[in-house]
């Protein structure tokens, strides 16, 4: 098995009717360095850990912060031009429109 | 006429599926109650996960040299959105330590960056042994 040097963080993902919400755990990263990229049909999200300064020696060890990465299939079912990000005390929220194409509609069905 | 009674059903799991691109295996995985210990010249650092915790739902206490720190966090619920993928749960752990001789317990801080809860444990002076000179007649 490869040993991957990232994390795939826990998220809950919430819809409503004309958009998805992805709330991701995603502590000690530094904000400058989060990519979020739609690219075909995937939308590739990225951090760089936070490095403690060297000064501080190690004597304990339980976890490693890494870099952390995570991909969702996003097809055709979400707007490209408005894709939202915010990150606030560890937590990345990414706010995605949806397309026409996955908006739920109603179609009015004739007496006839 | 062709009935299928799991066709929502079915269309939702092709849709989680697709939807969620996983590459689970190999990943490294953290707990949340796991915390590292860091050692500089003027003090020790204990850190811990802590996204989306709340400063004041992290509570410390000393007693008999041992120190306790307690962390709390419920996941805030989107109440008027579906949620339709739920891998985030709720923290509640206490840990642990015993502190050396050296510890600075009047001095303790703990600070929220980025997700990370950082508790600062400062070293005490160092107590220099008096120099008492005798004049030796």
């Amino acid at each position: 098995m490869t040993d991957r040097n990232y994390i795939i963080p826990p998220v809950d993902i919430y819809e409503k009717d004309d958009m998805y919400l992805i709330v991701m755990d995603m502590p000690g990263v530094d904000k400058d360095s989060i990519e979020v990229v739609a690219e075909g049909d995937i939308l590739k999200v990225s951090a760089k850990a936070l490095e403690v300064d060297k000064e501080w020696k190690p004597i304990s060890k339980e976890f490693n912060i890494s870099d952390y990465k995570r991909e969702f299939s996003i097809g055709n079912r979400v707007n490209r031009e408005n894709i939202k990000a915010k990150y606030e005390n560890g937590i990345l929220k990414i706010e995605l429109e949806k397309s026409e194409i996955a908006k739920p509609r109603k179609i009015e069905v004739k007496a006839g | 006429m062709l009935f299928n009674p799991f066709y929502e059903v079915e269309k939702m799991r092709d849709f989680m599926d697709e939807f969620l691109k996983e590459y689970l295996e190999g990943s490294k995985r953290y707990g949340y109650d796991y915390a590292n210990i860091y050692e500089g010249k003027d003090g020790y650092i204990l850190q811990f996960i802590a996204p989306g915790v709340d400063l004041k739902d992290i509570d410390i206490n000393i007693s008999n040299g041992i120190l306790y720190v307690n962390v709390k966090r419920k996941v805030e619920i989107e109440k008027e959105k579906r949620l339709i993928r739920n891998e985030r749960y709720d923290i509640d752990f206490t840990r642990s330590f015993k502190l050396s001789d050296d510890a600075d317990v009047d001095k303790i801080e703990a600070k929220l960056m980025n997700g990370l809860l950082m508790i600062y444990i400062p070293k005490k002076e160092e107590v220099k042994p008096k120099k008492i000179s005798v004049k030796v007649e």
